[in-house]
């Protein structure tokens, strides 16, 4: 297994506009590594810095600590899962799969071998001579996978290798991606811009915004205590308060920090009446989504956003009361 | 991806091949020309000075005849779907295959002193001897013949530009109260705009620069014509290259007032999520109206090729509407001809050179322009380019000032680049040349719709990049190439301009030579040159027929760009 570093990446299509601002990450040996970040953020262009199709203005990167910068993709020793899967229509599953072992001159024998293995390991035993224009979307991710991981790889690169699959299949992919990652016990870097995929998926997270880090950690450490406002907005939903909002609020509580803070909507808590600490409140609109419901609630001029489960009917306009922990406040930077 | 020593090196090579081939023989044919005392010479000659008014006559009668013809039907075909549509433009289209040069030979039958016309005017009472219309309508002659080979291409470029147009502007203008002819005005003519000024600068320059037409019906008061008769003492009388300097003006002139004309080419003409196509269907009577002026108009585009057909096993045709009976004979004197096989075989060994020197140089220019794209690759497609827009005469005198000048530096060259001597690298790199753009765009469009990214993926498995081109984008583009290489071998088979030019040595003619050879001999020639001929469009036609299998297109498609 490989550890991958990256060390102060720049990158720029124009000259001038940075696309990557300085880019240093250390990804642990066996690390399944979330990218993770809104359109145009540059998170596929440090993928494909680190697949060697693009060049960096500046900057290293080096794989088992040797530096693989001036490199050519073909001798990264990388494997790739592409958006679109990029599988060659005219070779059939068999020979897509092992092209790389081909390209590499593994004896015929050993090649047959592997090419069953990493069948078995996507679960596509026996359709080894299909046509790829005869797999469903699904099967074809698989065998994208399959082939980037025969060769096995240092580094497998995943560039939203779910974006072109149904909710459904997505949902049972990414659990299969974590299991065949796992087992091949490589080091993967995976870029998405879907906060579920990264959240329910990931061993680490680095959350992405204008070509520069914002935060890196476990899916429940950027969750629970974002460190910055982008970092709080673009996992769930967040009440990004000010310090006099957050006074309000939490009457009582003491000296809160000097900065914004935020607060997850399913933090706040309806209370059946007025109690010591609860705050009057009122229901502007809701949406109703069967196990939850999404409120807009005003606190005076201030307006929050509130997920309640398992929801009773509440009415434009009906008056509730609101109880906030004052620990449930993340202070941001 | 970053690119290696090898890219760099076939990038030099590329680059030098055009600058070379193109640019060189250009600038040669520019300086040989650039002569005060010649180029007044040209203008004040009353010889040439009609030479030149009646090319620009002919160009002129071309483009508008060819207007006239193509824009009612092109019209028809975007406004209207009837029944068998695509047979009726492939009908349309069918000149294409069959070059105005040898239609020519037909002409001479139909308008001929004892032709079609005169008998069927003598039998119907109308006069007692018809007109003279090879000798006093000689310039009218050239200009239906051109028109009948010719509109297709403006065909083509405005049916193109028809289907760009969307139907929710002319639905918008209409909502907004404008009547049929302001529509037309203020949104159809200014949107189809580039497309005319465009189809209507190829037919001007094309007519104005063609030289196997005029020649073949033997009208040598035009440039084109001048130019060729004066290449027999080219090294004493520079007088052609002034000629062909003055007709390089006229056609940089004409291409740079057009674009000025015509301004930027709308690129997203149809909006998404458009109402349809906004066509009208059309059934029982109304689709026949609508086939008959394709019928009518492919009738009379191919009756000189049918005429051909027919003198090539025409017993004896004189002075009667039909033939008095048929034969092979002049196939068999045709193939015993000393002149015919050898040809035969030299076009096809120059064809096939062409073809390979073409695939492998457009393959490069296409994969540097369309995959790689480095500093001045768009100079590189733009030079690739340059011989669509430079006629083939032009050319060709290029290719004769660059032998001339590397024999003289080089006088060990001679035996291989004089082309009194030994023509065929000439002719090879002159056909691979005219047919670079053909491969450059069929290849351009393969790769651009072959994703990058299955070539990534290879690289990604550790594939090299020549594995990469072999093994991945080779098999992705291999009907592209085919294509290309096929048109590319086709047209060459019968390219005119360069082979009457640079084939000054008997032993190396191709086809083309040997044809106008046998059509200007006296006997049997013109039925022998009529054999081959048909043969030759034959040949020219399985040729397009194989390409659009490959792929997988109509044979129409091919020469749409």
């Amino acid at each position: 297994m490989t550890p991958v570093s990256l060390t102060n990446l720049h990158k720029t299509y124009d000259g001038t506009t940075p696309v990557l601002d300085g880019i240093s990450l250390e990804i642990a040996a066996g690390e399944l590594f979330f990218l993770l970040g809104g359109s145009g953020c540059g998170k596929t262009t440090l993928l494909r810095l680190v697949a060697g199709f693009l060049a960096p203005d500046a900057g290293g990167i080096s794989f088992g600590g040797v530096d693989i910068t001036k490199q050519p993709t073909e001798r990264r020793d990388i494997g790739m899962v592409f958006q679109n899967y990029a599988l060659w229509p005219h070779l059939s599953v068999a020979e897509n799969v092992s092209f790389g072992l081909e390209v590499r001159r593994v004896p015929s024998s050993e090649r047959a071998q592997r090419l069953e293995e990493a069948l078995a390991l996507v679960e596509l035993s026996g359709y080894g001579e299909r046509r790829i224009g005869e797999l469903s979307g699904g099967q074809q991710q698989r065998v994208a996978l399959a082939r980037a991981i025969i060769v096995r790889p240092k580094v497998l690169l995943l560039d939203e290798p779910l974006s072109n699959l149904d909710a459904r299949l997505r949902a049972t992919m990414r659990q299969e991606i974590r299991r065949v990652c796992k087992a091949a016990g490589v080091t993967a870097i995976y870029v998405t811009h879907d906060q579920a995929e990264a959240l329910s998926t990931a061993d680490r997270i680095a959350l992405m915004v204008a070509g520069r880090i914002e935060q890196v950690g476990t899916p429940r450490e950027l969750y629970d205590r974002p460190r910055t406002e982008a970092v709080a907005r673009f996992l769930g939903d967040a009440n990004v308060l000010s310090v006099s909002d957050a006074a309000r609020l939490t009457p009582g509580a003491g000296e809160l920090s000097l900065g914004r803070s935020c607060l997850r909507p399913e933090r706040i808590r309806f209370a059946a009446a007025a109690t010591v600490g609860s705050i009057a409140a009122r229901i502007v609109s809701g949406s109703y989504q069967g196990d939850r419901a999404v409120w807009t609630v005003a606190v005076g001029d201030l307006h929050l956003t509130v997920v309640e489960s398992a929801p009773p009917v509440r009415n434009p306009g009906e008056a509730v009361f609101l109880t906030i922990d004052p620990a449930d406040l993340v202070p941001l930077t | 991806m970053k690119r290696g020593f090898f890219s760099w090196l076939g990038y030099a090579l590329v680059a030098s091949f055009l600058g070379i081939f193109v640019a060189v023989p250009v600038g040669l044919v520019l300086a040989g020309g650039m002569s005060p005392a010649y180029l007044s010479e040209v203008v004040l000659h009353p010889l040439y000075r009609q030479g030149l008014i009646n090319a620009f006559t002919v160009a002129t009668i071309v483009t508008i005849g060819c207007f006239a013809l193509t824009l009612p039907l092109a019209w028809l075909a975007w406004r209207f779907r009837f029944r068998a549509k695509g047979l009726a433009e492939a009908l349309l289209l069918s000149p294409l295959i069959l070059p105005p040069f040898v239609g020519a030979l037909g002409i001479f039958q139909i308008f001929g002193h004892y032709g079609i016309i005169n008998t069927v005017g003598t039998t119907c009472g109308w006069w007692q001897q018809g007109p003279d219309w090879l000798g006093d309508h000689r310039l009218a002659l050239v200009c239906v013949s051109e028109i009948l080979g010719l509109y297709p291409i403006l065909y083509l470029t405005l049916a193109a530009s028809f289907s760009r147009l969307d139907p929710a502007l002319i639905e918008a203008a209409r909502m907004a109260g404008a009547d049929r002819l302001t529509v037309l005005r203020r949104i159809i003519l200014p949107l189809l705009k580039p497309g005319l000024f465009a189809g209507g600068a190829l037919v001007f320059v094309w007519s104005f620069t063609e030289l196997g037409t005029p020649l073949m019906l033997g009208f040598d008061r035009i440039t084109a014509v001048q130019i060729y008769n004066g290449l027999a003492d080219i090294q004493s009388n520079r007088l052609p290259l002034a000629l062909v300097v003055v007709m390089l003006t006229v056609v940089a002139v004409l291409y740079a007032g057009g674009r000025l004309f015509a301004g930027r080419s709308h690129e997203a003409l149809v909006t998404k999520g458009g109402s349809g196509d906004g066509s009208q269907h059309l059934r029982g009577w109304l689709a026949l109206l609508a086939w008959t002026p394709f019928a009518l108009v492919a009738m009379a585009a191919a009756a000189p090729h049918l005429v051909v057909v027919t003198l090539s096993v025409a017993h004896d045709w004189y002075r009667s509407l039909l033939p008095s009976g048929v034969t092979l004979d002049h196939y068999r004197q045709a193939l015993a001809d000393p002149q015919v096989v050898p040809s035969i075989i030299n076009s096809l060994g120059y064809s096939a050179a062409a073809t390979c020197l073409a695939v492998a140089v457009g393959l490069a220019i296409a994969w540097i322009t369309v995959r790689w794209k480095p500093r001045g690759a768009t100079v590189l497609d733009a030079l690739a380019m340059v011989p669509l827009a430079v006629p083939g005469l032009i050319m060709a005198f290029g290719f004769l000032g660059l032998a001339l000048v590397v024999t003289i530096a080089y006088p060990q060259l001679k035996p291989y680049l004089d082309p009194q001597r030994n023509p065929a690298p000439l002719l090879i790199i002159a056909y691979a040349v005219r047919r670079l753009p053909h491969v450059v765009r069929a290849v351009n469009a393969g790769l651009i719709q072959a994703p990058v990214v299955l070539e990534e993926a290879a690289a990604a498995c550790g594939a090299g990049p020549f594995t990469r081109l072999w093994r991945i984008t080779m098999p992705l583009i291999a009907g592209s190439l085919a294509a290309g290489a096929l048109l590319t071998f086709s047209f060459s088979m019968l390219e005119v301009s360069d082979s009457l030019i640079l084939a000054q040595q008997r032993d190396f003619w191709p086809i083309t030579k040997v044809i106008y050879e046998l059509a200007v001999q006296l006997g049997n020639g013109p039925a022998l040159a009529c054999a081959f001929g048909a043969w030759a469009m034959l040949f020219l036609a399985s040729c397009l027929a194989a390409a659009a299998v490959f792929l997988g297109k109509g044979p129409t498609a091919l020469f749409r760009s």
